[in-house]
This record gives structure tokens, C-alpha cells and sequence, in this order.
């Protein structure tokens, strides 16, 4: 079977490019990475019923063919130089139609580069609604191109598009020779304008209605209100909504185990399939749901074009540390899990935007750390009144919002000649969103992520199995196993290191099974200070009537409010979390970023517990 | 930067200046020399600008809106 041609959709940022490529590709395509640049795109093979020789390739946005920023490169190469060894054969250009004049300077320099293309105007059904005519013959006559009108919400124009990318002389010469660099913009832009001034006819509707909403939603202090409500829902449903989904996926996995788990004559087998193997995929499963509402949300606020709005909204907070309004979604989803804040952070189109943005969002905290706060304030502020410990918890939201601030100020400061971002961003009307494009989008979040981080956690849920059970297997008491194991074993290695923080070697043991999840902090206690309570609510309540009275092998007490207070420094600012690694590792193609983050993270994280322990002990707190 | 404060209303773009790069997405992005604009004032936090251009909203930093030169109409 020959190649499949190459087919490329280029247009500005928010033109209904992505639209128009689910309905081609019907949603079924890869995300790549750029080689050299740690941009994506993708690329899909086009519905066979509209033709079955076309590779589709979504580009990120562009304003024109001169690249300020490194995902414009990309566009620009992808364009100029093909994608993987492959010419580009012809190009869509994807202009908006409400935006349609303004829009039409990629024509004219795809025109100039000679390079066989289509015009698509997308929007027709809001052109159709507002009155507005583009007369598609003039333009098709003035370009040289066919022009067809796509209806995004219904995938109307589908079949003409393709007919007229059929019709196109796939083997006209190109102008390999002009550069875009002695392109006088102003005059070509100028030209254009003058030109192209009588192929729409429009009225004032759309941008009347946008007004109107625009008149609360951008308001200057009722504007972030409703920002902060709109946050609100979503972030809740993160949490909420996804809880049941959460727990049927706990439970489905822990039943399936428990199924499993006797059906083998070997005790080590039916255990390792059980609980490495099938709780590791019930590791990495569990995570979909909030993934999968948190991107349902953000393509909420994308369709409907509210996120331009927002981001312009909080442009100049963030510009203060060195970040672009559109940081924002990330910054906060990153509250709820750090994973699907950094996956989100792809949507910057600023390099520098994306790598500030993604080295932080490990700081803020995340709902992992809940249960190590929850322990801790509980154990702190026992028998006292409630509000304190919630008080407590609220600094350390605050502080860590802080701590992820200066951060994100050192790395302005190291990534400053990273391309610089623009905020320039156009407010695009208000749209209703369509129900199945949501769907597709989160679902292929999901899905990204599931692929992405599946395997390493899965392979580390692995090891961190094997290293709790060998090499006392046999042992019947499982809790005298874990606590003579390899794990524990390396816990009692890091006894030095954990002394300067006021722990022993099973607190050590505790941090190194948080790397597997942060939460698995409290059950790693639990395991080691030989609870064997049933239910949790027993299990926190022993745990902390233990942590009260365990000593080290010195006789000290282990648990005081200076050392618990180092353990909560420790678990703000440490990344132990091997499947945010996993992530930002994949995200940022840097495994030099990837390590600097991680080491850094920890040995600050234990020099500022260090710090605090001994700093409150010497000022005679115990 | 001394921040520019105007009147609401219509203006005149006049001429583009500055940094180069900014000055070519406004470009881009159609503001050119002799267009009208609306301005409309700033975001909250005294931050992005908004202005209408060509009956589309568009919102900038105060360092980009300073690249435009502006004559007022009203």
C-alpha cells in the first residue's frame, strides 16, 4: 500500500481547527512530540468514507508564517519541511469565519510559498445565524484556492472539503525562496485588508450578545467573582464528582484481588498477581476519573470561549512571578492532582509559560497530601479546639501557594531567554459547547495519561511490592514481614539521615513507601507501628494513641510537635510522587529538568525540615 | 512603566512602536496604521486592556497596548 499524503490543518488559536481534525481523523490519532521541540501535534489517519490515502496533522496555533514562539516553529516546519520524512502534500487553512478579515494572511502567504491549499471557514453556523455573507467565490478567485464552509457543530461541508483537497494540483512547483524575513508585514497586511474588504458582509449581533455577557463576566470586580465561582464548581466536581467513580474503581480492584488472591496454590503467587499486579493497574486506573472531569471542565470553559477571558483576567497577578494568565488552569488544578495540572500546562503556547508552570505545579498542594495533613494536625491540635488544626491547614495551602511563587521567580529568572509570551489574545464569542466533543477531549486526556504514566507506576507499584514482602516471604504475619523486608531494611539505612528531622528509621520507611503515593504515608505507619484495627477510623485513632508513645531507640519521643511540624515542611515541598515524575518526565522531554526537579525538591524539602525541627527545639519547643 | 490612562472611546491607530516582535503580532493580529479602535479600559487587577477591533474583542498587556500610537476620535 502507498504512503498515505500528507494533509495539514494550520490556523490561528481558536479557529476550529481541532474541531474540524476530530470529525476528519473521527477522533482516532496520536499525539507526537515535534522532534527537537517538546511541542506536540497530531496526526491521524482520515475517515476512510471521506478518503482512505490521507494522514491528517493538527498544528499548534499560528498568526502567520513568521514564528515567534517554538510551537509557531513547529507549524512553520511542519509546513516548509513535511513531518517525519514526509513532504507535507497540501495544506487547510482554517480561518474563522466571525473573524474572517483579519484571518486571511496565512492564505496570502501560503499563496506566496506556492504550496497547494484549501480555505476552510469554520463558524458557518454562527455566520448563518448573524446575517453575515463571505462570498466564497471572490475569495476562492482572489487566493487561487478552493474555500468551503464547515459547520463544526454539525461536521456540515465535511465531503466538500475533501473533494476540493482531491482537486488540487499536488504537483505544482513550490517557491522554496521566499523569506518571510524581508516580508514587509505592515504593507502585505495593508494590501490584504484593502483587498478583501468587500467579501463579507456583516452585521453587529454576535459581538453585541458577547457585550453583553462580557459586561459581568469581565467586569472589573465582579469578573473574578464569578471566575472564582465557575473554579469553584469545577474543582469541587474534581473532588466530588469523582469520589464515587473513585471509590467503584477502589473497590472493583480490591474485590478482584481478594478473588484472585486464593485461587492459587502458591500463597507468593496468588499475592504477587493480586497485589502487585492487579492493584498496580488499580493504582494507575484510579486516577482517570478526576483526570477525565477536570479536562471535561477546562474544554467547558475552551468551547465556550470563557477561558480567553479568564486568562486575560489573571495575566497581570501571574505576570507578577514571571507566568501568563493562561498558567492559571494548571496552577490550579494542581490543588487537586499534580498530574493533570502539568498534562493541562500543553496548552501554553510560551515554551518558558510551560516549563515555569510545570516545574511548580509539584509545590502546590495536592488532595494526596490531605491524609498526611489530616494525620498530623489531628495528632498536633488533639483535644483542642477544631478550628485551630483547620486554621493550620489553611496556612499551608497558603504557604505552599508562596513556596510555588518564589519558585516560580527563580525560574523566570533561569528561563528568561526562553521565547517571552505575548498575552495579545482575542476574545472569541460565546459559543454553546457540544456535549461529544467534551467527551472526546477528556476522554483522550484520560487516555494519554493512562498510556503515559501506566507502565512506570505499574512497574513501580512492582518493585515496591517485591521489597515489602522479600525477604522474609514466608513469614505468616504480614506485618512482622513488611517490618523485616528490604523496605524496612532501607528505612533503617536512612535512620541517620531521618535523626536531623526527629524520625526513626519507620517513619524513613514511611517516606519511602510515600514515593509510591503520598497518602501511603499514613498506611505505611500503620503497617509499622503494628496496628491491626479493621476499619481506618480504628486505624487513625491507634495510630495516633501509638504515634504518642513511640520512642526511638534513644527512648525519645518520636512524634513531637517540632518533629511533626519538620514532617509537614517535608511532605509541602518533597516530590515523592513517582507518578507526577513519570509525568513531567513525558511532559517536559527534559530527564535533566526531570532530575533537577527531583532532587531539588527533596534536599530542600529535608534541609528547610531539618531546619525547622532543630530551629524549634532550640527555641524550647519539643 | 508610567501606565497610559485614556478615556474611553474611539482611536486612531497612528503608528506602531517598540519591540519588534510585539509590533508584528499586532500586526498580525490587524492592528494597523489608521485603524479604529474602541477602548474600553482595563481587566481587573488594573491588568490586560481590552479594546475592540474590527467588532472583535481583544485583550493586551499595557506593555503591548504601548506599541500603539493613538489618536482620539471623540
Amino acid at each position: 500500500m502507498s504512503q498515505p499524503k500528507i494533509l495539514s490543518l494550520v490556523g490561528t488559536p481558536n479557529s476550529g481547527k481541532t474541531t474540524l481534525y476530530n470529525w476528519l481523523t473521527r477522533s482516532r490519532f496520536k499525539t507526537v512530540n515535534y522532534p527537537g521541540a517538546t511541542v506536540d501535534y497530531s496526526i491521524g489517519a482520515m475517515n476512510p468514507i471521506l478518503a482512505d490515502d490521507w494522514d491528517v496533522v493538527d498544528t499548534p496555533g499560528v498568526y502567520s508564517l513568521h514564528p515567534k514562539s517554538t510551537d509557531e516553529e513547529v507549524t512553520f516546519k511542519v509546513i516548509q519541511e513535511g513531518i517525519e520524512g514526509h513532504v507535507t502534500d497540501a495544506v487547510v487553512i482554517v480561518v474563522d469565519g466571525t473573524q474572517f478579515s483579519r484571518h486571511l494572511l496565512l492564505a496570502a502567504e501560503l499563496k506566496s510559498l506556492q504550496i497547494p491549499f484549501v480555505i476552510a471557514v469554520t463558524m458557518a453556523d454562527l455566520l448563518k445565524q448573524n446575517h453575515e455573507v463571505i462570498d466564497i467565490d471572490k475569495v476562492a478567485q482572489y487566493f487561487g484556492a478552493p474555500v468551503v464552509l464547515i459547520n463544526g457543530l454539525k461536521g456540515e461541508g465535511l465531503q466538500e472539503l475533501v473533494a476540493a483537497v482531491k482537486s488540487l494540483n499536488l504537483s505544482q512547483e513550490r517557491n522554496k525562496n521566499f523569506d518571510f524575513k524581508n516580508e514587509d508585514l505592515a504593507k502585505t497586511l495593508a494590501k490584504l485588508k484593502k483587498d478583501t474588504a468587500t467579501f463579507i458582509k456583516r452585521t453587529r449581533e454576535a459581538v453585541r450578545s458577547a457585550n453583553a455577557i462580557d459586561k459581568w463576566a469581565l467586569h472589573p470586580i465582579l469578573g473574578p467573582l464569578i471566575l472564582f465561582a465557575i473554579m469553584f464548581v469545577i474543582f469541587s466536581s474534581v473532588y466530588w464528582v469523582a469520589a464515587p467513580f473513585m471509590d467503584i474503581i477502589d473497590f472493583s480492584f480490591n474485590s478482584l484481588a481478594d478473588f484472585v488472591e486464593p485461587l492459587f496454590p502458591s500463597v507468593l503467587l496468588g499475592e504477587f498477581l493480586a497485589r502487585a499486579l492487579i492493584l498496580g493497574i488499580g493504582g494507575v486506573v484510579i486516577f482517570a476519573p478526576q483526570i477525565f472531569i477536570l479536562f471535561f471542565g477546562i474544554s467547558i470553559l475552551e468551547s465556550s470561549g470563557y477561558l480567553a477571558r479568564a486568562a486575560a483576567m489573571l495575566d497581570k497577578p501571574l505576570s507578577k512571578i514571571g507566568l501568563s494568565g493562561r498558567s492559571f488552569i494548571s496552577l490550579l488544578s494542581g490543588h487537586a492532582c499534580a498530574i493533570p495540572a502539568i498534562m493541562a500546562a500543553r496548552n501554553l503556547s510560551s515554551k518558558r509559560d510551560r516549563m515555569i508552570t510545570q516545574f511548580i505545579v509539584p509545590l502546590l498542594s495536592c488532595s494526596a497530601r490531605l491524609p498526611v495533613y489530616g494525620l498530623l494536625l489531628t495528632f498536633l491540635f488533639e483535644g483542642e479546639a477544631a478550628w485551630k488544626a483547620g486554621f493550620m491547614l489553611t496556612v499551608i495551602y497558603f504557604v505552599s501557594i508562596v513556596v510555588s511563587a518564589i519558585a516560580a521567580a527563580v525560574m523566570n529568572k533561569i528561563f528568561s531567554q526562553q521565547d517571552a509570551s505575548f498575552l495579545l489574545i482575542e476574545l472569541p464569542v460565546y459559543r454553546r459547547p457540544r456535549l461529544w466533543v467534551l467527551i472526546i477531549s477528556a476522554w483522550d486526556r484520560t487516555k494519554s495519561f493512562v498510556k503515559r504514566a501506566g507502565p512506570v507506576i505499574f512497574v513501580l507499584s512492582i518493585i515496591m511490592w517485591t521489597t515489602t514482602v522479600f525477604p522474609n516471604y514466608s513469614e505468616q504475619d504480614k506485618n512482622l514481614r513488611t517490618q523485616t523486608s528490604y523496605a524496612a531494611s532501607a528505612g533503617k539505612v536512612l535512620e541517620p539521615i531521618m535523626r536531623p528531622m526527629g524520625a526513626d528509621w519507620r517513619v524513613g520507611y514511611g517516606l519511602i513507601a510515600a514515593f509510591a503515593a503520598r497518602e501511603v504515608f499514613v498506611s505505611a505507619l500503620t503497617v509499622m507501628f503494628n496496628i491491626t484495627a479493621d476499619d481506618e477510623d480504628a486505624q487513625a485513632n491507634s495510630l495516633r494513641q501509638v504515634m504518642h508513645e513511640a520512642k526511638n531507640e534513644r527512648g525519645e519521643t518520636i512524634f513531637t510537635p517540632s518533629s511533626c511540624v519538620g514532617l509537614i515542611i517535608f511532605f509541602m515541598i518533597a516530590l515523592q510522587c513517582m507518578s507526577t515524575v513519570t509525568i513531567y518526565r513525558k511532559e517536559s522531554g527534559s530527564l535533566k529538568l526531570t532530575i533537577i526537579q527531583l532532587v531539588s525538591f527533596n534536599l530542600i524539602a529535608y534541609a528547610l525540615a531539618v531546619t525547622a525541627v532543630q530551629g524549634l527545639r532550640f527555641l524550647g519547643v519539643a | 512603566m508610567k501606565r497610559r490612562i485614556l478615556n474611553h472611546g474611539i482611536y486612531q491607530i497612528e503608528s506602531l512602536t517598540g519591540d519588534l516582535k510585539t509590533q508584528e503580532r499586532l500586526l498580525e493580529l490587524g492592528f494597523l496604521p489608521g485603524q479604529n479602535i474602541e477602548y474600553k479600559g482595563s481587566l481587573a487587577f488594573q491588568g490586560a486592556i481590552l479594546l475592540v477591533l474590527d467588532n472583535t474583542q481583544i485583550a493586551l498587556r499595557e506593555e503591548e497596548f504601548n506599541c500603539l500610537n493613538l489618536k482620539s476620535l471623540v
